[in-house]
């Protein structure tokens, strides 16, 4: 009763403060400065979830209708556009998670050095400034770069990390990849040609020495409702902990190059980079066993219900690998199909061994997805606006593979030479666009039954500046072994976001 | 015998040779009295010699009716006199004022003619009088056109004057709006807003800035891009679409969007031209009126008649103007001879089965159209206005759509567009130099500008 009673006064707090700070912004560009040149826009934003299932394994313990989240954004995007030349831009982003103050159960499965980390985000999210010369294009500072064809699953897009730690699955429905990206610090220099047949080029440096440098994917706690299967505390530390020294050796590089000829928009890249999951130290036995102790207070659980404990160390390693790979779309006049595909072929992927911990393996891996979209006329169900149809192909296949091998997939349980996942999208918009349903599934048929998930979700625009929606995510995988799914096969839940927006 | 035989054959010849003189003399004296010019019209041909040369290319002199004008300036129509003036309104024009659900009114003006083309349009649409053709097995097929009109005397072919819509619709070649709203509003007044930067350039068909007639190296063909950007509300603003026409009517137009949530751009489907545009109760198939190709309608010429339309809304846009205050906005109407055609789409389930435009003759814009759904149902109603640059006037720039308004009566929901009061010179205005960031119109360009 308490905890419902504070969620309900968190999520007043939310309106009013929406409410009394910026209703006086609902104008057009009612928050624009020095003429013009500044711009300043945003939103506040609730986005909480509640279990519908008991937990399992890492998420033992949680219980239905336990809020699992309720993330409270402020965020601000400024645009200060001095000459036809120069655009600086700025994300400044400030989040409160009050899941771990409204259920004191949920705080105490989160060791207490993490707890404010995973509650409370402040920082300057992305700064950039764009230089425009003729054809060419400069963006320095922190940002995100996005590269592929592809939705829901990540192939091309492969330059920034990701923060998969406060869900990892909303990106696919509700918020996009925008909101877990982490940006980085990048030069991303870009040239196009604008007439006849378009070419563009691109190339980017991430240095790897600015702020914090090199950046992994970015993981929940254990004891959280996303934590990763199999992965205690120490190792999440460890994980952060064996992040290389900033410097440069850790820089990255990319190119891209990008046509269009008779219709089709292709292009062909390279990325030079270190992995975002860690690989194991070849003697990460060795040190892991130095570290073991009997003392509670030195050290995290070695594993859950056994009294040894481990400290946090430089167990992994990010090794560089090389990325190439191509994408094309193509409309199809006669059918309305966009076709849509990538491959990449991965030089040296690390994949660590199943059964023996300091055993790692490299191997090229290639990935292809085909994919289409089509707006189709569904009469019966939306006689004034079409279904948009999107269905995507994923395949991988590992050279040399071995039945030990493991990649590191976010269930990161088990592997096959193949894996073949298909992703299937519909939406559309009634009344104006202000009532927009959206049902997505994913299946991967190389599970050892089949794994997937279904979310359907429905937001509804209430005006210029009002957004509320709901959805839910329900997993369809049969045990923890089954590698996207498996891992969080019992964390289907509920969710719903509020949001009010100025410009 | 002989003789008399001569006289009546002289007399057969000749008899027919003086009918045929009479009836020449007759049409002569007809189309005489066709040109006798209006004193106002004449004053604006004086004042503009572009204006004289235009309407002597394309010979038509629009009348205006002095008899009525005299009855009904400065008089607003409403539901009290609507039945009056019935059969010059589109159908749900009348019937808004009539049932009082849309607080319609228009004041009316004196009609006046404030569109003019360019010197190089001229020049253009006079070196290919005569050249260009259409095939005769398919009209929907046109044959050497370079620029400017392609049909300035289109007669009562309806094809043909759906051409000079499509190629011929002088705009310039390159313009830009900034702030342009769409606004969406249910019978109650309940509405919201998406505001957007508008922009278009010419690759193909140019007639007035170098270079001309063609962008160099446009060997994909592009006839002209079109480029939208969302600039509020929040959750929409930074999506950019970007159009892509091309000279070959018969390739399909390419669709571009950039994403900012995805940080990509993501090809579109030209399928999805029925889909509302913007939230708006226009679909994308409305932008500029009609945004489709000339081929997929079969066409009816019904006749030129006398029409009220938004003849002449421009900036500053009249005091009466009330975006907010249902139908028509409070701008004005005016009397002028339009085209009235009937196009049916020849797509299979297209949302629209037909529509009603009325095409202004002198300058090939498409006025009004009243849209019907694939059960041949009244459905929706687009009143379309057009404004003039306010800076450069040695470039006429008409821009269209200073002003749109859609209703749609089915739904009783209303979408007028317009532009935010503008700061002078900076909202709307002609690009005269090149090259003016022709990038901004490419794939590359719209994720170049988005976040």
């Amino acid at each position: 009763m308490k905890s419902r009673f504070i969620f309900c006064l968190v999520v007043l707090v939310f309106i009013s403060f929406s409410m009394f700070t910026v209703c006086n912004v609902n104008e057009a560009h009612a928050l624009s400065f020095l003429e013009g040149k500044l711009d300043v826009k945003g939103f506040m934003r609730n986005d909480s979830a509640w279990r519908i299932r008991h937990g399992s394994n890492a998420q033992e313990g949680l219980e239905p209708w336990d809020l699992v989240l309720c993330r409270n954004t402020f965020q601000l995007e400024i645009e200060y556009k001095p000459t036809d030349w120069l655009t600086v831009f700025a994300i400044p982003r400030l989040v409160y998670d009050a899941s771990l103050d409204l259920d004191r159960s949920l705080e105490r499965r989160i060791v207490s050095y993490r707890r404010h980390d995973f509650k409370v985000e402040d920082d300057i999210r992305e700064i950039y400034a764009d230089i425009f010369w003729g054809k060419w294009r400069a963006r320095i500072g922190k940002q995100q770069i996005m590269w592929g064809e592809t939705d829901l699953f990540r192939m091309a897009d492969i330059v920034n990390p990701l923060d998969i730690s406060w869900d990892y699955l909303l990106y696919s429905t509700v918020s996009s990849f925008e909101d877990i990206r982490i940006p980085l610090w990048a030069l991303d220099i870009n040239w196009a040609s604008y007439t006849g047949y378009q070419w563009s080029f691109e190339f980017v440096w991430l240095p790897g020495f600015i702020e914090d440098g090199f950046e992994p994917h970015k993981v929940a706690p254990e004891g959280a409702n996303w934590a990763l299967p199999g992965t205690p505390q120490f190792m999440v530390d460890s994980i952060r902990k064996s992040e290389p020294e900033d410097g440069w050796e850790n820089s990255e590089f990319g190119l891209r190059v990008k046509g269009i000829f008779r219709g089709w928009e292709t292009s062909l890249f390279y990325f030079y980079s270190r992995t975002d999951h860690p690989t194991p130290l070849d003697d990460v036995e060795q040190r892991l066993l130095g570290s073991v102790n009997l003392d509670p207070d030195h050290g995290g659980a070695l594993i859950p219900g056994v009294p040894l404990y481990a400290h946090p160390g430089e167990y992994f390693e990010y090794p560089f690998t090389s990325k190439i790979g191509a994408t094309f779309n193509k409309y199809q006049d006669s059918t309305k199909f966009i076709w849509r595909g990538e491959c990449v072929l991965t030089i040296d992927d690390p994949m660590i061994d199943r059964y023996v911990m300091d055993r790692t393996y490299e191997r090229e891996t290639f990935q292809y997805m085909l994919g289409f979209d089509r707006p189709t006329m569904i009469n019966f169900l939306n006689p004034g606006r079409s279904f948009l149809l999107s269905f995507q192909l994923f395949q991988k296949y590992i050279f040399n593979f071995n039945h030990h091998m493991q990649d590191h997939s976010p269930g990161g349980c088990r592997n096959d030479r193949y894996q073949v996942v298909a992703t299937f999208l519909i939406n559309t918009g009634y009344r104006w666009d202000t009532i927009l349903p959206q049902l997505l599934l994913a299946y991967n048929f190389t599970g050892e039954r089949g794994e997937g998930c279904i979310l359907p979700q429905c937001e509804f625009w209430i005006g210029d500046h009002w957004r509320v929606g709901l959805g839910a995510h329900i997993m369809m995988a049969h045990n923890m072994r089954e590698p996207y799914f498996g891992g969080f096969r019992h964390n289907d839940q509920l969710y719903t976001w509020l949001k009010y927006q100025f410009d | 015998m002989v003789i008399l035989n001569i006289i009546t054959l002289k007399i057969k010849i000749w008899i027919p040779l003086i009918a045929m003189a009479l009836m020449l003399l007759s049409f002569g004296n007809v189309k005489a009295e066709e040109k006798k010019i209006d004193p106002l019209l004449q004053e604006y041909m004086e004042k503009d010699p572009l204006l004289k040369e235009w309407l002597e290319i394309i010979d038509f002199y629009p009348k205006r009716d002095r008899e009525w004008e005299k009855k009904w300036v400065g008089k607003t129509i409403d539901e009290t006199n609507v039945d009056q003036v019935k059969d010059l309104l589109p159908q749900i024009a009348y019937l808004a004022i009539k049932s009082k659900n849309w607080n319609a009114y228009a004041p009316v003006e004196p009609a006046t003619i404030n569109w003019r083309p360019s010197k190089g349009f001229i020049e253009a649409t006079k070196k290919g009088m005569g050249k260009v053709t259409v095939e005769s097995e398919c009209p929907y097929i046109m044959r050497n056109f370079v620029a400017g009109m392609p049909f300035p005397r289109p007669g009562n072919d309806p094809v043909k004057i759906a051409w000079n819509r499509d190629r011929g619709c002088y705009e310039g070649d390159s313009w830009s709006c900034h702030t342009l709203l769409f606004e969406v509003y249910d019978s109650k007044g309940r509405g919201r807003t998406v505001g957007c930067d508008y922009n278009r350039l010419y690759w193909g068909h140019r007639t007035d800035l170098e270079p001309k007639p063609d962008l160099p190296g446009n060997k994909a063909g592009i006839y002209r891009t079109t480029g939208l950007r969302v600039r509020s509300p929040f959750d929409i603003a930074g999506l950019s679409l970007l159009v892509i026409k091309y000279k070959d009517t018969h390739k399909e137009e390419d669709l571009y969007l950039y994403v900012p949530t995805m940080r990509r751009v993501r090809r579109l489907s030209a399928g999805q031209r029925c889909d509302s545009l913007a939230g708006t109760d226009a679909a994308w198939d409305d932008c500029d009126v009609y945004d489709g190709e000339v081929r997929q309608n079969d066409y009816k010429f019904i006749g030129i008649q006398d029409k009220l339309t938004w003849y002449d809304v421009h900036y500053p846009y009249p005091e009466t103007a009330d975006w907010e205050g249902g139908y028509f906005s409070g701008l004005p109407l005016q009397k002028h001879p339009m085209y009235v055609m009937e196009a049916n789409s020849n797509i299979p389930n297209f949302c629209y089965s037909k529509r009603i435009w009325y095409i202004d003759p002198v300058s090939s814009r498409i006025y009004n159209a009243t849209l019907y759904d694939r059960k041949g149902r009244l459905w929706k109603e687009q009143f379309s206005a057009m404004t003039k640059s306010m800076k450069n006037p040695d470039i006429p720039k008409n821009i269209p759509a200073a002003a749109t308004q859609v209703l749609d009566w089915q739904a009783q929901h209303n979408s007028p567009w317009h532009y935010e009061p503008p700061e002078e010179g900076k909202v709307i205005g002609p690009i005269t130099h090149y090259p003016w960031d022709p990038v901004v119109f490419t794939p590359e360009g719209i994720k170049r500008m988005g976040h």
